[in-house]
């Protein structure tokens, strides 16, 4: 198993024993620089279920007609 | 059967069978009730306790055909090349929570070496993803990761930080290391602070991965280990012995639409960076904000967007630990109940797959049932009450009374039943086992059987008390109470008699109101309702003796015959750092015991 990236193969060759704790973590041992896009998804519908069940249950009727240019 | 050559049309068949099966045993009950129930004339009490069991019946039987499914059927690998070179980068990422780092990060230690045996030249980090809030834990996990870096050699392949704040939790904590780190790997394998993984089975899984670029997210089915007490070596039989089939059944149903349980599992960091960014949900919890059971959600989002999410029950080397009492087993489940019934609020989000929101609905209705139950008794107790008195003399002037003819025989038809259906997919299970030799791991088919028997007879007892406490985290959350994200216990586990009373109390004086008034009301049914009284009355009592430890060969599992090589690894690991941090660290070493907690 081999060092993964450039930076932390440098970092390697710094002796963990020669560090403290905290050094090692903000240091070599931090985690590598390399940001990846995580877009938030939609999980819940738009609007909830009792609203859907009535919406559904309830006959919607056509708008009127309207009585602009068309008339 | 082969799980990756069933057809389409196979995969909607199996499906249709599994749910018109259930539906057949669910309305056989209904019916047989209200043949029950029309003996002395049919009444509204008689239909709601009808459709009671119709429901009740319903899931059971959808147990015992997902075992059934198991049984008539044998894993098998997927088409890959165990030998191909490993091409992508791969970190194993392992999320604390003030979890004991001695235990953790040495378990670290054993998967790294578990790997380095191997020989193979992949490319693979491990990363501690700290949540930690316990400061003193915090600066243990310090000292204990620079002893884990020194120990394996591991600068440039070990990485650790710490959240300034937990915000949402473990899928909080995973978000955060893809979108800081994740662009630098291909892959990520996705622990528990207690799992445990062969570095074969790591190898394997990252190989399947690199075999089917649409594979998304691939599960393996997690043993419990090291369980020490009466309830957890009862727990880690069950894991162990009837799982697997149940987890067959289930990998054979579920096509492309696999689980995700959160942990021992390997994702493609694209994929899951792509799909499975998880906002808060309107509202307040417990409904409302971030996700709970986000694994759930993160498998459906992966196959919403058409990745392959697959269980491959057939990999081993894949293990985690349980909780060793009932009241930590309670504190568990009532964080799953939260985020499964929060999962009502994700069940209709656009574009899910069938399969998906039909495993939402089964996480909830796996919380839910335990009302069913209960409301079927108490409507039971409540019906000779509200019954009309017998007429005797139906007919005006006839001299003779005429009496109803007793139904008995249908109610008892109707209890073998329902015991059939709960216990025959396990003796099924121990029966194959004994012909197939798969018994020998477990002691033999005798013990095996034996086993079986004394994990029926042990969770029979311990079902009421369970079931008490799934119907109050049912009402904790309905009634919006939060149950917090407390941390798990790991450890001896054993309860005192009197921690087992604070955390039961109630149980007990429910289930002696419960006795006294079916005495009172429906004498009748008084024996029928001691299996679940008695239990209830004596759950303090119950709650200590299954925490005590467990010694016999009764429920002995093949880790407790013959150790997997990670489980002698970590063993030797934290014995030799046991020995070399205890003396330089008792002065600084917090009580990182479990905090004691009641469910």
């Amino acid at each position: 198993m081999t060092a993964l990236l450039e930076p932390q193969a440098a970092r390697s060759s710094v002796s963990a024993a020669a560090l403290s704790p905290a050094e090692l973590v903000a240091g070599p041992c931090a985690l590598p620089n390399a940001p990846l896009a995580m877009p938030m998804q939609v999980i819940e519908p738009r609007v909830g279920l009792l609203r859907r069940l009535l919406s559904g249950l309830i006959p919607h009727h056509p708008a009127a007609p309207s009585a602009g240019a068309g008339l | 059967m082969n799980r990756t050559s069933i057809s389409r049309a196979g995969l909607y068949a199996l499906r249709s069978l599994a749910v018109g099966l259930s539906l057949v045993a669910g309305l056989g009950a209904f019916v047989l009730f209200l043949q029950f129930g029309d003996a002395d004339g049919l009444d509204t009490l008689d239909i709601l306790r009808a459709l009671l069991i119709l429901i009740s019946t319903l899931w059971l039987a959808w147990g015992a055909i997902q075992a059934l499914i198991g049984l008539t059927s044998f894993s098998h690998p997927p088409a890959y090349d165990p030998a191909a070179p490993i091409r992508g980068r791969t970190v194993i990422l392992m999320p604390v929570y003030n979890e004991d780092p001695l235990a953790t990060f040495s378990r670290v230690a054993a998967m790294e070496t578990s790997l380095r045996e191997t020989g193979d030249p992949a490319q693979i980090h491990f990363a501690i993803l700290s949540d930690t809030r316990n400061e003193t834990i915090a600066r243990r996990e310090l000292v204990l990761f620079k002893h884990l870096v020194e120990d394996r050699n591991g600068m440039g392949r070990f990485f650790y930080r710490r959240r300034e704040n937990n915000v949402g939790k473990k899928a909080g904590n995973i978000e955060d290391f893809i979108t800081r780190s994740g662009g630098a790997y291909d892959y990520a394998v996705i622990l528990d602070a207690d799992s445990l993984m062969e570095g074969t089975t790591i190898l394997s899984m990252i190989r399947r991965m690199e075999a089917e670029e649409r594979l998304g997210l691939l599960q393996t089915l997690p043993k419990v280990i090291r369980a020490r007490s009466r309830f957890g070596r009862a727990m880690q039989f069950s894991a162990s012995f009837f799982s697997p089939i149940f987890a067959r059944g289930l990998a054979m149903m579920q096509g492309e639409t696999g689980p995700f349980w959160g942990h021992n599992a390997i994702v493609r960091v694209r994929a899951f960076a792509e799909s499975c960014g998880l906002p808060a949900l309107r509202g307040k919890p417990p409904f409302g904000g971030h996700v709970m059971s986000h694994d759930y959600v993160e498998a459906a989002m992966l196959a919403r967007a058409g990745w392959i999410v697959r269980l491959d029950d057939d990999l081993g080397g894949s293990f985690e630990e349980g909780p060793e009492n009932i009241v930590d087993h309670a504190k568990r489940d009532r964080r799953w109940c939260q985020g499964n019934l929060q999962h009502s609020r994700i069940i209709g989000a656009p574009g899910l797959r069938a399969w998906s929101r039909f495993v939402f609905a089964q996480g909830i209705m796996a919380y839910i049932a335990p009302l069913f139950w209960l409301g079927f008794i108490l409507a039971s107790i409540a019906a000779p009450i509200l019954a009309p008195p017998p007429d005797y003399f139906p007919i005006p002037y006839w001299p003779f009374p005429y009496f109803p003819p007793s139904e008995a025989s249908k109610a008892i038809s109707l209890a073998i039943g329902i015991f059939g259906l709960l216990l025959l997919p396990k003796i099924l299970i121990a029966t194959r086992a004994a012909f197939t030799g798969r018994a020998n791991g477990f002691g033999g088919a005798r013990l095996a059987f034996l086993s079986t028997l004394g994990e029926l007879a042990f969770s029979s007892l311990t079902a009421p008390v369970l079931l008490m406490y799934a119907t109050r985290s049912v009402f904790q959350v309905l009634l919006g109470r939060d149950g917090g994200w407390p941390t798990n216990n790991r450890g001896d586990g054993t309860l005192t008699l009197g921690e087992s009373f604070a955390a039961s109390h109630w149980i007990v004086t429910i289930g002696a109101v419960g006795l006294a008034a079916t005495w009172a009301f429906a004498p009748g049914l008084l024996l029928w309702l001691l299996p679940v009284g008695v239990p209830m009355i004596f759950a303090p009592a119950l709650l200590r003796w299954s925490s005590l430890p467990s010694t016999g060969r009764l429920m002995g599992v093949p880790t407790e015959y013959a150790p997997a090589p990670v489980m002698v690894l970590h063993d030797q690991i934290l014995e030799r750092w046991t020995a070399a941090l205890v003396p330089e660290d008792a002065s600084t070493a917090p009580a990182v015991a479990p905090e004691k907690t009641h469910a």
